[in-house]
């Protein structure tokens, strides 16, 4: 393996060495705590724009999966680890995480103390951008300080055209803002015919389909910076089918309905935060990926209940409105990677679907 | 619960091949948060080597029959009885008190566990039944009569299967059955055997992987998963004899979530508060696993999380048995607000191995099997696996020579195979040495249901030792072995140098070693649980100890001979150093000892005590003290090469020389002797053995039967015997009885059995008082206050578990111990 450099805006350098793609790469720097899959995580459109940290030393003791992606051609910049473990040697053994991240020129730098760069972002207190070199020379510093990450994620990880993927329950549209496979897996499972629409499909697009509800995905960066005609859309599907928001989702969905975002000054990417789900006063645990929260007092609560809490940081962990069958969360209710534990929100969804439907 | 004002804590009894110090510790963290909660403890326990029966409220020494527990009960009218701290005996005696009627008549709760889950803990079949009602997978079992129905079955549930008699006349009759050709044989042997002539088939789990999960609930239900540990050998071999790796390494993130969940339903259903420790079998193939064990108590693998993780189980749980839920529990200033709820996550690797006791019995069965071989456990920490494993290796101290890599190089290639396919004791060098000769993971894996990950990581450290050996004294190489977890020790062996060499070189290239704290959020929090493991990366999290402090080197995993004697030392010394006002830093690797308990020391290293760690510690720590085991006698001999600046005391833990019984009553007098005076203690004679048919040191009484002249006469002698000692300690006096003559023996420090034994007979702390002795503040004269009736001790050994015929009792052979208070 190549020397290689984890090089931050603060001008620190990390050395270490080089796997995956050899491309220098750029992004804003998190940390992810989990101590399971790995793979779902790199797939995930959620990193877009960002290079993760794994604090779990060991990644790649299974290779890559077939079935485990949670997209088919992931954005995330880069990875940082503190050691591979690729079962190189054994020829029966499906694709390696080096082989495949070279496939999706994916850098990753291995070798680096992973606690101490946690270290440092959890000091930093605000995200730090980061770059993975050949050389840590002024050069590289240069085109660090350069760089300009668009704001235009979803545009970039949104599917630009419709697809089905047909079932023979429910009909459901999805809406992809950086879609995780996760979130058609649990509708699959329930039998849901689905069709992916694109992020700037329009509410008479989405209707015109006749869905039995629809689903705002999860997807990268800040809520802002997604095109307003959205929050029109979300404002006008809560009104006649059921919704259900998650991750960038339902922070789209809490600004349609007034309330306002704000920055995570650390942004959190874990599994093991307690969560506490407020109308049973049950105690659970999920997956979080988030950089963008919504601000508790902002929400309007003649229009939103808040019903579930992040129980370390306070955080608004999920949403209900009081007068449509719309709901959202923060957390990812599918996993992948992550407890199964809030999965029965997808049942809560078809099941809200279905009494609409009995109504009809 | 209120009105918890007292519990009985029902002990474990004298260690065991099954358990060692872990319930000890969990004991003793769980009595000091009920003390600061302002409930009562009350300890009913035998077991000499305890450090909590003499922490708790009442420390109740009385044998662990249901019968005593009565009268203690009807003595002290206790709230609450908690068993799971006493392991699986403990539950039993619970359900006798259950069947007495004496905790209802009583209105006792049952703490951590309900009336039915302790049924189901004491009965595989009840708790079989409750699985299989919830629907949670366990293996298929089906009752025939006959052959026909037998090879029906085992043809539908694919060979091997296991068949068992129902009912069995005699002993345990089970027979593993791979193929058809050996199944009549088997059902005809085991219906003979059978009272209900039936047999059951059933289906094997041998091959698949390992995976033991942690689980904790509170009384409102939130559940936790706090640790999923994977076992590097497949079922078959028995989980403590195997090495195991916290987190588990090769499971995908779908394994792990569907284990979690049946993990949790289980816990939920049997209504647990508390932890649980679940076992499964893994069927990586299809996917599928299997429920083996759920056991709702404390045990090895609860202090290995516990270690591993950073995340304070005992603490933790004491406060669920007392009532408090998960969200109410505030873990003080080093933690933040609600961290008891946060998952731990870890951003290191923990490694466990097994210790063996074959250097003390040779003779001892090396195969591994169901049943368990090894007497105690030790872990490394490292940032990969290897760096773990490497320093868990290093960990076992007293291995015998014929586990080092050498060795395997002398086998033949039949000898090898056979050893790879019979997996013994020590089997890791063995699969090194394999790899070193040419065989493919593949083959590897498929002869030792091993997961090729470990084969992987195996042939990185061969070809790291062979690349390390074949660039001597080269700095990059030094660099790159240490960042790997390689000992001095054996950098050493492979330059053909010395470790002191090897730490001059270091020093040299300023190749210094760095800590990373073991905290449970992988670095999110600013949070401290004050345990350390060495790392050589970039940071460094070390701060020294605020002064006055004294370092102490525990005596690492349970050895045979001193049992858990040696950890019961340690703690009470770090107990009154801490009562003089030390701050305690600690190293120590080995997950079930009581010295690593969170109480007794400001700072704990989890590494292991070799030379270069104890000067690398000394350095940053600067102690006053150095307290360190005799036993480790190569470390202090490289010690003395060393100009240190720490006053430097020895802990006595070696076994006298006369190890074997004789035909001769003994006698042994013993002293506290600070210098200038021996403070007598009285004299323990030896008991005969009716199994040695002799006089052995492993069994005595205390006081001795002495007539008044006679004992007097044989003091002033031992005292003048212990006058002339060059150091002030804890010693024995040993006189030999023929006929009316007594003989002085010898003078020697009295061992840590003895002295564990003795401060419960006398009441009197001697391991403190040891350490009064070099911190100079023994200042009150000592009283030795007249014990009444008879003290008896009886050490207790392994021979039964580990197989070993005609086993002979020797001081250096024991595994626990016994006590007894007898009226006269």
């Amino acid at each position: 393996m190549a020397a290689r450099y984890l090089i931050f805006e603060d001008g620190s350098i990390f050395a270490g060495e080089g796997f995956g793609s050899p491309a220098v790469t750029f992004g804003e720097v998190v940390f992810n705590t989990s101590m399971t899959g790995y793979q779902e995580i790199i797939t995930n459109q959620v990193y877009n724009n960002q290079i993760v940290v794994f604090t779990q030393p060991n990644i790649g003791s299974y290779g890559i999966q077939r079935n485990i992606y949670e997209s088919i051609v992931p954005t995330i910049k880069g990875i940082i680890i503190r050691s591979i473990s690729d079962a190189a040697n054994d020829n029966d053994r499906q694709l390696t995480l080096d082989k495949y991240l070279q496939q999706m020129n994916i850098p990753g730098i291995t070798n680096i103390d992973t606690r101490a760069v946690v270290h440092k972002l959890r000091k930093a207190g605000r995200p730090l951008k980061g770059s993975i070199v050949p050389v840590p020379d002024d050069h590289a510093f240069d085109q660090l300080h350069a760089t300009v990450l668009t704001n235009q994620q979803v545009a970039q990880v949104s599917t630009p055209k419709p697809y089905p993927n047909p079932g023979t329950g429910l009909s459901v549209v999805v809406i992809d803002f950086g879609l995780k496979h996760g979130i058609l897996r649990e509708l699959s499972r329930r039998k849901c015919n689905i069709t992916v629409l694109p992020y700037t499909a329009t509410a008479e697009e989405i209707l015109r389909l006749d869905p039995d509800g629809v689903v705002l995905s999860s997807g990268p960066g800040n809520p802002q910076n997604v095109r307003k005609s959205v929050l029109e859309m979300i404002q006008t599907v809560q009104t006649k089918v059921p919704l259900f928001a998650i991750g960038l989702g339902h922070e789209l969905f809490g600004i349609a309905n007034g309330a306002n975002v704000q920055q995570i000054p650390v942004e959190h990417h874990g599994m093991n935060h307690p969560i506490h789900e407020i109308i049973t006063d049950h105690v659970v645990y999920a997956t979080q990926a988030e950089g963008y929260t919504i601000a508790r007092n902002s929400v309007d609560r003649s229009q939103l209940f808040i019903t579930y809490v992040d129980m370390i940081d306070d955080s608004v962990q999920g949403l209900r409105h009081r007068r449509y069958p719309a709901f959202s969360v923060q957390f990812f209710p599918d996993g992948a990677p992550g407890p199964d534990e809030t999965d029965g929100l997808f049942d809560e969804f078809v099941d809200t679907m279905n009494r609409r439907e009995a109504r009809h | 619960m209120q009105n918890l004002k007292s519990v009985l804590i029902i002990g474990a009894g004298a260690n065991d091949v099954q358990h060692g110090d872990e319930l000890d510790s969990a004991i003793y963290q769980v009595s000091q948060v009920f003390k600061q909660m302002k409930i009562k403890t009350i300890l009913v326990d035998d077991n000499p080597f305890s450090v909590s029966l003499e922490k708790v409220d009442h420390g109740c020494i009385v044998p662990l029959k249901v019968e005593s527990l009565v009268d203690i009960i009807n003595k002290f009218h206790p709230d609450a009885i908690l068993p799971t701290l006493g392991n699986r005996q403990a539950f039993e005696l619970t359900q006798e008190l259950l069947e007495k009627g004496i905790i209802r008549k009583e209105n006792i709760q049952l703490l951590g566990v309900p009336e039915a889950t302790v049924r189901q803990v004491n009965s595989a079949v009840l708790l079989e039944r409750t699985l299989r009602q919830m629907e949670a997978p366990v293996k298929k079992i089906i009752t025939v009569n006959n052959y026909q129905e037998a090879l029906d079955e085992a043809t539908k549930l694919g060979y091997p299967v296991i068949i068992r008699s129902v009912l069995p006349k005699s002993s345990s009759t089970r027979k593993i059955v791979h193929d058809r050709s050996e199944l009549a044989d088997a059902v005809k042997q085991c219906l003979s055997q059978s009272r209900a002539e039936q047999v059951v088939v059933q289906q094997s789990l041998a091959g698949y992987k390992e995976i033991e999960v942690v689980v904790q609930r509170d009384s409102s239900g939130t559940m936790m998963m706090l640790s999923m540990i994977e076992d590097m050998d497949p079922i078959g071999i028995h989980a403590g004899d195997s090495i195991a790796f916290n987190p588990v390494q090769t499971l995908l993130d779908r394994q792990i979530q569907d284990i979690r969940d049946t993990a949790f339903a289980i816990t939920r259903k049997l209504r647990i508060v508390g932890t649980n420790h679940i076992q499964f079998a893994l069927d990586t193939n299809s996917d599928r696993f299997y429920v083996i064990k759920s056991s709702p108590y404390f045990d090895r693998i609860t202090a290995f999380a516990s270690q591993s993780t950073g995340y304070p189980i005992a603490q933790v749980t004491a406060q669920l048995y007392a009532g408090k839920r998960l969200r109410d529990i505030d873990l003080g200033e080093n933690y933040i607000h609600h961290a008891a709820l946060v998952e731990p996550t870890m951003d290191h690797i923990a490694a466990r191995v097994p210790v063996w006791g074959f250097s003390e019995l040779p003779k001892a069965s090396r195969l591994l099997g169901t049943e368990k071989r090894s007497v105690g456990t030790v872990f490394g920490v490292g940032r990969s696996t290897i760096e773990a494993l490497f320093k868990a290796i290093e960990s076992r101290y007293n291995e015998p020579a014929d586990f080092h890599l050498a060795a395997q190089k002398q086998l033949t290639d039949d000898q090898l195979v056979a050893k790879i396919v019979h997996p013994e004791a020590g089997r890791l060098f063995v699969l090194i040495e394999a790899m070193q000769r040419g065989y493919s993971i593949s083959e590897l894996s498929e002869m030792t249901k091993i997961d090729p990950f470990y084969f992987d990581q195996i042939d990185k450290m061969r070809s790291l030792i062979q690349e390390i050996a074949s660039h001597p004294n080269k700095e990059p190489f030094l660099q790159k072995a240490k960042s790997y977890g390689l000992s001095n020790q054996l950098i050493a062996r492979l330059w053909e140098t010395t470790p002191e060499q090897i730490y001059q070189m270091s020093l040299d290239h300023q190749l210094m070693t760095k800590y990373k704290e073991i905290e449970p959020s992988a670095g999110e929090f600013d949070q401290h649980t004050n345990s350390f493991y060495s790392a050589y990366e970039e940071e460094n999290e070390i701060e020294r100890t605020p002064q006055p402090s004294a370092l102490v080197v525990g005596t690492g995993g349970l050895r045979l001979g001193l049992s858990n004697s040696s950890d019961y030392f340690v703690a009470m010394l770090l107990q009154e150093l801490q009562n003089e006002g030390f701050n305690n830093v600690v190293i120590n690797s080995n997950p079930s000892s009581v010295t690593l308990s969170p109480e007794l020391a400001k700072k704990r290293y989890i590494e292991p005590a070799t030379i270069e760690n104890i000067l690398q510690i000394l350095r940053i720590e600067q102690p006053q003290y150095l307290f360190i085991p005799a036993s480790y006698g190569k470390l202090l001999n490289s010690l003395q090469k060393y100009d240190l600046d720490v006053k430097m005391v020895i802990i006595p833990d070696e076994l006298p020389s006369n190890a074997a019984g004789s035909d001769k009553q003994r006698y042994g007098f013993n002293y506290v002797y600070d210098g200038n005076y021996a403070y007598p203690l009285g004299a323990t004679t030896e008991l005969f053995s009716p199994i040695a048919l002799n006089y052995q040191s492993t069994a005595l009484r205390y006081p001795a039967d002495l007539v008044s002249p006679t004992y007097q006469k044989l003091n002033d002698q031992a005292n003048a015997a212990v006058l002339q000692m060059e150091k002030p300690g804890l010693y024995q006096v040993i006189f030999e009885q023929t006929n009316d003559k007594f003989e002085l023996l010898k003078v020697q420090p009295l061992s840590l059995p003895e002295v564990a034994f003795l401060s419960k007979a006398l009441r009197l702390n001697l391991p403190g008082i040891f350490a009064q002795l070099y911190t100079n503040n023994l200042d009150t004269l000592l009283e030795t206050k007249a014990v009444p009736g008879i003290v008896t001790y009886r050490a207790t050994f392994p021979f039964k578990a580990l197989r070993v015929k005609g086993g002979i009792p020797a001081r250096n052979r024991v595994i626990g111990a016994q006590m007894q208070f007898l009226d006269e």
